[in-house]
């Protein structure tokens, strides 16, 4: 249909007003697009981000599950098999120390999670000593201060986890089975952009220093900023729990 | 797969809040819309290396939540709301002729409409032509694309966002009379008692 048809029995005049409203109504709505789109949840953004995060390990797993298929084979030398074996867990040991999460922080620090509160994750170190935690992390690419928080559970240890292939440091922290998860990026990565924030939360901890956020499947999350290092806390633990624990006021 | 992974967030990730929006109207539901972006997400992600580099990101993303909206409502037995053609073209008409004199008062009615009411405004309208002004006046689409989205010839979308355009003046002329705002001549009536049923297509 072209515009003739559309103007059908309308003269000059009656379609130069037409014209002119249409024209208004576009106007209006291009001009108010900001203002008519609805901002996306940020639970809803993070369980996006966390559902594509998955989709990325199972998309992986099936290469190794078939090696390890391979290896139960009853045909199978044991000597290749040995061997092999050493090959998959040297990769997946590897894996491991330069797991790779998605992005953005909060969802990195959900993602990781799982993994570090079942103890699939290993710790990259075992140790509660904050000068021996802090001098591996420097010598494995954490330059910035590390902080600890004054909390009253265990420091166990640290892992280094990949976010957008900056390296970020993640202490490790254990009371009565619970565990709780800190993972620490410098302000200044993210402000320029090697490290997403989610600007809702970004926001939050602009203007009330903390954001919470209770999930339903990975746990409680936590974010403040201290001393440009924004810190991402992960727990098993609700949020009252949680909030009890670190002294907020020295935060 | 971490490079695809990346490459996927900043192509895609972007458009989360117009796919979202564009849920929420489709839906008229927000869990609902928050589930269809996800599953579209997740088909884009799984079917990234199928998408062609450097054409539109944004319009494929629409084209998989259209379809996965279509096959949610198949699943659910549930049909997408559609418009008698005939009746929308009567109440058309009603606006058409009655804004002829009132144009200048009308376009003032229209800039000067609450974000709150334009929001409404479109959400009243039948789905064909919420489609339509959505993609082209707020997402920006081509009537190609609009074409190709829709699965309708161009000449269509252009019919149909011309009489969505009127509708929704016609709805914004309301709400400023609800407001109190005089416009001399005008008779619109609400879209919402535009009758719902089978929509004959206006070629």
């Amino acid at each position: 249909m072209n515009n003739d048809a559309i103007y059908t029995g309308l003269d000059s005049r009656q379609v130069e007003r037409e014209e002119q409203i249409v024209r208004a109504v576009s106007a209006t709505l291009s001009r108010r697009r900001g203002a008519l789109r609805l901002q996306v949840p940020v639970e809803v953004e993070r369980s996006i981000r966390m559902a594509l995060a998955e989709q990325q390990e199972s998309a992986i797993r099936p290469w190794y599950s078939a090696l390890l298929d391979m290896l139960t084979r009853p045909a199978f030398q044991v000597g290749t098999a040995a061997t092999t074996l050493l090959i998959v867990l040297g990769i997946l040991y590897s894996g491991q120390r330069t797991l790779s999460l998605p992005g953005e922080l909060t969802t990195a620090a959900l993602v990781a999670f799982p993994g570090v509160h079942s103890g699939d994750t290993k710790l990259n170190i075992e140790s509660s000593d904050k000068g021996q935690i802090s001098s591996f992390l420097r010598d494995n690419g954490i330059q910035h201060e590390i902080v600890y928080p004054e909390v009253d559970v265990e420091l166990i240890g640290a892992n280094i986890f990949l976010v957008n292939d900056l390296p970020c440091a993640e202490l490790v922290y254990k009371t009565s089975g619970h565990t709780i998860a800190l993972l620490q990026v410098d302000q200044s990565k993210i402000a320029v952009g090697q490290v997403q924030m989610d600007p809702v939360v970004s926001d939050d901890v602009q203007h009330s220093k903390w954001h919470w956020a209770a999930t339903s499947d990975n746990g409680t999350l936590f974010v403040w900023k201290s001393n440009n290092i924004m810190c991402t806390v992960v727990s098993d633990l609700q949020i009252d729990e949680v909030s009890s624990l670190f002294r907020l006021e020295t935060l | 797969m971490d490079d695809l992974r990346k490459e996927f967030e900043q192509e895609a990730l972007p458009h989360m809040s117009a796919l979202f929006s564009f849920a929420v109207r489709l839906t008229r539901d927000r869990d609902d819309a928050a589930d269809l972006v996800q599953e579209t997400y997740l088909k884009a992600f799984r079917f990234f290396d199928k998408f062609e580099r450097g054409t539109n990101c944004k319009a494929w993303l629409f084209r998989i939540l259209k379809n996965s909206y279509i096959n949610r409502f198949r699943k659910t037995s549930k049909a997408p709301d559609t418009v008698e053609y005939d009746a929308i073209e009567e109440f058309y008409e009603t606006i058409r002729d009655s804004s002829v004199e009132t144009s200048v008062v009308e376009e003032q009615v229209i800039d000067n409409a609450l974000d709150d009411e334009v929001a409404k405004a479109i959400e009243s309208l039948p789905e064909e032509f919420r489609t339509v002004i959505i993609l082209c006046d707020i997402e920006s689409f081509t009537y190609e694309e609009i074409a190709e989205f829709i699965d309708c010839p161009i000449g269509t979308v252009r019919s149909r966002l011309h009489r969505a355009r009127k509708l929704l003046a016609g709805s914004l002329a309301e709400y400023a009379r609800k407001r109190g705002f005089e416009i001399p001549g005008v008779v619109s009536k609400p879209t919402a008692a535009i009758p719902e049923g089978s929509l004959n297509d206006e070629q």
